[in-house]
């Protein structure tokens, strides 16, 4: 007889119903090859690990869970405001900046615009003209009254 | 005695909110707790505690960091809450988050005892419904054994053995076929007995 094949057996037999062949293979083996006292082991490893489950965390386990689960709620209420905040943020600034942007060019078309004439009048004036004044009041003109 | 019968009245009504709060099935209190009761989710919390707490104390022992495994496993269900459809049970799904965070914590460990081989993991009790000091010394000279095994022979006897799992249960819950359950478990117990006679050595 294996001993092998009837160890495997006997562990199996804790969770598996073994068929009857099985059965009778496994109880000449625990008879024969001095089995009996490994499934005394086994049977005692077994209820010592089901008997070591602890019932549960410390006290008030729940109340720890749910005040974190609070707390985190709160952090996150937190972040989401603040990003919420960035982002719109981010938005009026890149609006401002556009709208910056666009004053800046059309302040600019607009100087262009008023001094390209200036210039012309001014290249087609002569220097004397430049120099005096278009309209002079002289001492004369303060007599005649 | 208009007043009496008011706070007779509401101190009923509280009741028997409070029995249907007992009554309600696991799905109403998860439906509950998707939409944001948190007294739902309390009830979840309880009810499922002890088996996550053997679990996570079967998996790493009984030391500090396994409370901390466990509220963070039910944080995380309440964080994926919404992505719950109840294909499986809430005890499944927590300890499917269970398994994998204290296996996170063994591979922790083991990257700090390569770093610090002097370091020792302090090792306290928790809540343990046995106060013989004779079945104390065995599930700690257990507890010692479990966490001297591999971790896919540790997952199998702790789900099949401490948490009380079916072997088909253990199989769904590992995703693995139910003749690997019971060769890694016959395989598991052979080598804790070992461990277990070297401890005693």
């Amino acid at each position: 007889m294996k001993k092998r094949k009837a160890v495997k057996l006997l562990y199996k037999s804790f969770d598996k119903d073994l068929t009857t062949e099985e059965q009778n293979y496994l109880q000449k083996a625990l008879k024969a090859d001095g089995l009996e006292t490994e499934r005394r082991e086994v049977q005692n490893l077994r209820h010592a690990l089901e008997k070591s489950a602890v019932s549960g965390f410390s006290p008030f386990f729940s109340e720890k869970v749910v005040s974190r689960v609070k707390q985190q709620g709160r952090e996150i209420e937190k972040q989401y405001f603040f990003e919420s905040l960035t982002s719109r943020f981010y938005r009026v600034a890149v609006a401002a900046a556009v709208a910056i942007l666009i004053l800046i060019s059309f302040s600019i078309i607009q100087n262009q615009n008023s001094l390209t004439p200036t210039t012309a009048v001014s290249s087609s004036r002569s220097l004397e003209e430049m120099l005096v004044p278009a309209f002079t009041t002289s001492l004369e003109d303060f007599y005649e009254d | 005695m208009k007043y009496n019968f008011w706070n007779k009245s509401v101190f009923r009504l509280s009741n028997i909110i409070k029995e249907r709060k007992l009554d309600l099935t696991e799905k109403e209190l998860v439906h509950r707790a998707q939409n944001g009761d948190l007294d739902a989710f309390k009830e979840l919390v309880n009810q499922n505690e002890s088996r996550i707490a053997a679990t996570i104390t079967g998996m790493i022992g009984r030391c500090p960091e396994a409370e901390d495994i466990g509220q963070e496993t039910f944080i995380r269900f309440y964080q994926n809450i919404n992505h719950f459809r109840a294909e499986s049970s809430v005890a499944t799904y927590l300890t499917r988050i269970a398994i994998n965070l204290s296996l996170n914590e063994l591979k922790r460990r083991k990257r700090k005892k390569l770093l610090f081989p002097n370091s020792t993991e302090e090792m306290l009790y928790l809540k343990d419904s046995d106060k013989n000091t004779e079945k104390l010394e065995i599930n700690d000279a257990l507890q010692k054994a479990l966490v001297r095994l591999k971790p896919k022979y540790k997952k199998v006897i702790v789900l099949r053995l401490v948490s009380g799992y079916t072997t088909r249960e253990t199989a769904e819950l590992l995703s693995l076929p139910e003749g690997t359950v019971l060769s890694r478990l016959a395989r598991g117990l052979k080598k804790l007995k070992q461990e277990l006679q070297i401890l005693e050595n």
